[in-house]
Order: C-alpha cells, then sequence, then structure tokens
C-alpha cells in the first residue's frame, strides 16, 4: 500500500496524458479519413472501437491518478487550480466516452404526415439502429401530425424543417405534443428527437386490365427537393421500376412540357423500365392520371409528406461535452494569463 | 520539447499500427494507395457488366436458365428477369435481345468492395412468338445509360441493382452512403 500511496504522490500525470491525448485524436482522424475503412457514420462510433475505448481508460487513469496524487501533495504543495481542472476534464471526457460505449442507442424511423409508429426494433431502418451493451430503446408509439412547408412561397426548398409530434407511452396515456426541428435536437423523456431528412411520398395504384386494383400504398421516395429522382418498384408483383420526380408546382418544368398540357398543379415526371427496356421515358403526369404499363395501368394519387427522425439516447455525450467544455475554459484562462504576463 | 515531440511520435505511432490491426484495415489501405489493385478490380468489373449483358440476352432469347449459376446477379434482380421472362411466356411470347455495343463511361468505388459501372448500352429487341420463333413485332433499338451496382462478395463482383436512363439524359448522384450499406 506504501509502494501504491507513493508511486501516486510523485505521478507526474501531464506526460501519461499528452501521450494519451495524442494517440486518441490521431487514431479519431485516421478512421474519419476514411483510408483504413469507409468513412464511419459519426465520431461517437470512433470512440466505441477497442483501440478508443483502450485510450480512454486511460484518460480515466490518469485522471484519478493524477487528483489522487495531488490529493496525497497537499501537504508538500497547495494544487493548482488549473491541474485539478485539468484532471478532472480528462476524468470526465474518458469516463464519457466509457458510458457511451456501454448505454448509446441511435435509430432512425421514417414516418408519413398523420401516420402513426410503434417505436419497435422493426419500425427503424435497420441499417441505422445502433443499440450498445445497456442500451434503452424509447417505447410508445410516434405520430407526426404536421410537418412545416418543405417549399417556401417562391417554390424555393427550406434548409430549415420542423414538424409536431404527440407521443403516447401506452394506449391509454393522454397524448403529449411536442416540436422537432432540422437543426438542433429536441429533447424529450430522456432521448433527442431530430429530423435527418424529408420528403414527399406518393400514393402508388396498380390496376389491372379490367380496372381492377392489385395494390395501392404510399412508397417513401426521396422526391425532395423538387427535380430530384427515386425509383419504386412493386416488388414480387410486377419486375417493373419505376422512377418518378415530383413538381408540387407545374411551372416548375413549364418550359419543358408540351403546349396542349396546361401549366398548374402539381405534376410528376414518370419514367418507367421493364429490366432493360425502357418502355415509358421522361413524361409528365398530374395527380390521377392514368398510365399504362404493358397490360397493366398505374396511377399517382395523392402526395403526402414524410420525416425521417433521428433518435438518440447517450448520457456519454454529455459528459464528453462538460469535459470539452472545461478543457475550453481552461486553453481560454491560460491564453487569457499569457497574455497579461 | 524533445520529450514532447517524442511522445507525439510514440502516440501517432500507436494510434496507425491499432489502425492497421482492425479486421479489414490493411486491405482497404492497400487497395486504395496501390494503383495496380484498383485496375485488376476495374478490369473485373468490366467482365462483370459484360458477362451480365450477356447472360441476361442468352436467358430471354431461349426462356432457359442454362448458366444461371455463373450468372453474376443477387438474387432479387434474378427473381426480377426470371419473372419478366416468365410473363412473356404466358403470353407465348419471347424478347428477344442483342447487345449491340457497350461503353463503358465511369467505374467508380466506394470502399473495396463496392462499386457503380456507368456504361452506354445499345440494344436491338424484337418479339418473337415462343414456339415458331416467327416475329411478331418490328426490331426497335433501345439506346440506354444502364448504372450498375456491385458488390465484392466470396472473392467475385455481382450485380445487386440497377437503374437504366435514357442516353444523354443527365443521371442523377449516386445514394453512396445507401450504397456502402447494401448487402
Amino acid at each position: 500500500m506504501g509502494i501504491v500511496r507513493n508511486f501516486v504522490k510523485n505521478f507526474n500525470g501531464s506526460l501519461v496524458l499528452f501521450v494519451t491525448v495524442i494517440y486518441l485524436i490521431a487514431y479519431i482522424l485516421f478512421q474519419l479519413s476514411g483510408l483504413f475503412a469507409p468513412r464511419p457514420e459519426n465520431i461517437v462510433r470512433v470512440l466505441h472501437h477497442g483501440p478508443a475505448l483502450a485510450g480512454a481508460s486511460m484518460l480515466v487513469l490518469a485522471g484519478l491518478t493524477g487528483l489522487l496524487s495531488l490529493y496525497f501533495r497537499l501537504d508538500i504543495e497547495k494544487p493548482k487550480p488549473d491541474a485539478v481542472l485539468v484532471y478532472c476534464a480528462v476524468l470526465l471526457i474518458g469516463s464519457g466516452i466509457l458510458t457511451s460505449s456501454l448505454f448509446r442507442f441511435e435509430g432512425r424511423v421514417v414516418i408519413n404526415e398523420g401516420q402513426d409508429i410503434p417505436l419497435l426494433t422493426e419500425s427503424y431502418d435497420k441499417n441505422s439502429l445502433y443499440e450498445r451493451k445497456y442500451a434503452k430503446p424509447p417505447t410508445g408509439k410516434l405520430l407526426i401530425s404536421a410537418i412545416s412547408p418543405l417549399l417556401s412561397s417562391s417554390n424555393k426548398p427550406l434548409l430549415r424543417h420542423s414538424a409536431q409530434v404527440l407521443y403516447q407511452k401506452d394506449p391509454s396515456a393522454p397524448f403529449l405534443r411536442f416540436n422537432i426541428g432540422s437543426i438542433i435536437p429536441t429533447f424529450f423523456k430522456g432521448y433527442s428527437y431530430r429530423i435527418v431528412d424529408v420528403g414527399y411520398s406518393p400514393h402508388f395504384f396498380l390496376f389491372d386490365g379490367k380496372g381492377n386494383s392489385i395494390k395501392d400504398l404510399y412508397a417513401v421516395m426521396k422526391l425532395f427537393p423538387p427535380g430530384t429522382e427515386d425509383s419504386f418498384r412493386f416488388d414480387m408483383i410486377i419486375p417493373h421500376t419505376f422512377y418518378i420526380k415530383y413538381y408540387p408546382d407545374a411551372s416548375l418544368v413549364a418550359d419543358k412540357l408540351e403546349q396542349q398540357r396546361p401549366v398548374g398543379g402539381a405534376l410528376f415526371n414518370v419514367r418507367i423500365s421493364r429490366n432493360l427496356d425502357m418502355i415509358v421515358a421522361n413524361s409528365y403526369f398530374a395527380h390521377d392520371d392514368v398510365i399504362p404499363v404493358d397490360a397493366l395501368t398505374l396511377s399517382l394519387g395523392d402526395v403526402k409528406k414524410w420525416v425521417e427522425i433521428s433518435i438518440v439516447c447517450d448520457q456519454g455525450v454529455y459528459l464528453i461535452l462538460f469535459g470539452i467544455v472545461l478543457v475550453t475554459f481552461i486553453s481560454i484562462r491560460k491564453v487569457i494569463a499569457l497574455r497579461l504576463r | 520539447m524533445k520529450i514532447k515531440l517524442g511522445l507525439v511520435f510514440v502516440g501517432l505511432i500507436i494510434a496507425c499500427l491499432l489502425s492497421f490491426l482492425r479486421p479489414g484495415a490493411y486491405d482497404h489501405y492497400r487497395f486504395y494507395t496501390h494503383g495496380y489493385l484498383k485496375k485488376q478490380e476495374t478490369e473485373a468489373v468490366k467482365g462483370t457488366v459484360k458477362l451480365f449483358s450477356s447472360r441476361i440476352s442468352g436467358f430471354y432469347s431461349t426462356g432457359f436458365v442454362a448458366g444461371i449459376n455463373t450468372f453474376p446477379a443477387e438474387k432479387m434482380v434474378k427473381r426480377r428477369i426470371f419473372q419478366d421472362i416468365r410473363n412473356w411466356e404466358e403470353s407465348n411470347r419471347l424478347l428477344v435481345m442483342d447487345r449491340d455495343k457497350s461503353t463503358f463511361k465511369q467505374i467508380i468505388f466506394y470502399a473495396p468492395d463496392t462499386a457503380s459501372a456507368e456504361v452506354d448500352e445499345n440494344w436491338f429487341v424484337v418479339f418473337q412468338d415462343r414456339l415458331s420463333r416467327q416475329y411478331i413485332s418490328a426490331k426497335k433499338g433501345n439506346i440506354l445509360t444502364v448504372r450498375y451496382y456491385l458488390k465484392k462478395k466470396w472473392g467475385r463482383w455481382i450485380i445487386i441493382e440497377y437503374d437504366v436512363y435514357n442516353q444523354g439524359d443527365k443521371l442523377p448522384p449516386v445514394p453512396v452512403e445507401r450504397v456502402l450499406k447494401w448487402e
């Protein structure tokens, strides 16, 4: 015990901290560069790699040992406030990374305006779902009651989006209302919500030769901003691929329309291919127009807006942010002190 | 100062070594820093697209599945193609496709195992009666640009999806994030 105490008392944390911080920053930059793997989703996922967690553990150990060393040396010298703050910041950042690696939950859901969706595992985009060992996914149901206009009054795409959300914990509970945006996350019941994408869902109708409905559904498509193309298939039913562009205001493509089509209302640009055979090419159709598809008929009805919402719960990120704020504060203090000298 | 520089060097070396130790990291690094590997894979991608084109025209022209094991396509792509062929057969028709010309415009690698290839293709298509093989339609030229999305699986490139455009159309940007997540 005496040996350990002497070691801790004489511990010079600054060199250990210095090499650990250089190592962590270098590792993060190497991973984000795309040289060793495809670029990751975000920096937090890089922090959950084994080497980054080892660095975080070193930070925690160095921070704890440093603070203990200052405490054991109280009889020799009064600790400098900056040293205490640095070790605290390092401890916060290291423990934040370790906490995040155990508790982070991240997922994205796509919801049409007016649609409700239960917050179950299968509701999330499976490629976006990221759950660590002790993550707690949200429960309940979300309903999007209103999505802000996606276009301005002059038909330009808006850069900021917002939506009104209703949340119900269980069927017997009342609905709770909150708003979410695309820039700043909204915190609600321990989770943060943010709009990451918006678009349109056209209503596809497929009819047989006699006019009987075969299938109809709202297809979530990336058709925003107007003029963006996305494709859709009736998988397992017909082999055709439908390439769609949506113009909420036909005046956006007035110069490309044939003379006989009146300019007004919303329009779809439709291209249909059947494997490598192009059967309908770059034609414009309005809502409910009948589009021949070999022996079948396609029609595009009303269009709903959709939002993709990112739902995140990560207590570790707050510790990391607090540690970074502390480091920034110490740095500013140092700079001011140097300038005064 | 010297000690600090030395420590910076140590930190960088450790970070670099541990980056290489991650699964697939060395192969990824080699692919992007060794030009000959990229050239090799470019030729492999071209070979895959050419094989896909020749096999698909064979399937449509005969209605038989000979060569399906070497057909470099994902299951859903195969399903779509054979669903189409069966639909034509039900109306006693065969769609005979002859490829006239293919010109590779662009091949891009998003990862060592993920690529897209944009190809200008000129096809001639004609319908024939399934039994008598008589022409029942006029020969039609089909001038397209096809963007193929490929993944390397079990050592070979496979087409997992493709989009068809009119030649001369401005192609939309590749949804890179979506393509990288395809399996």
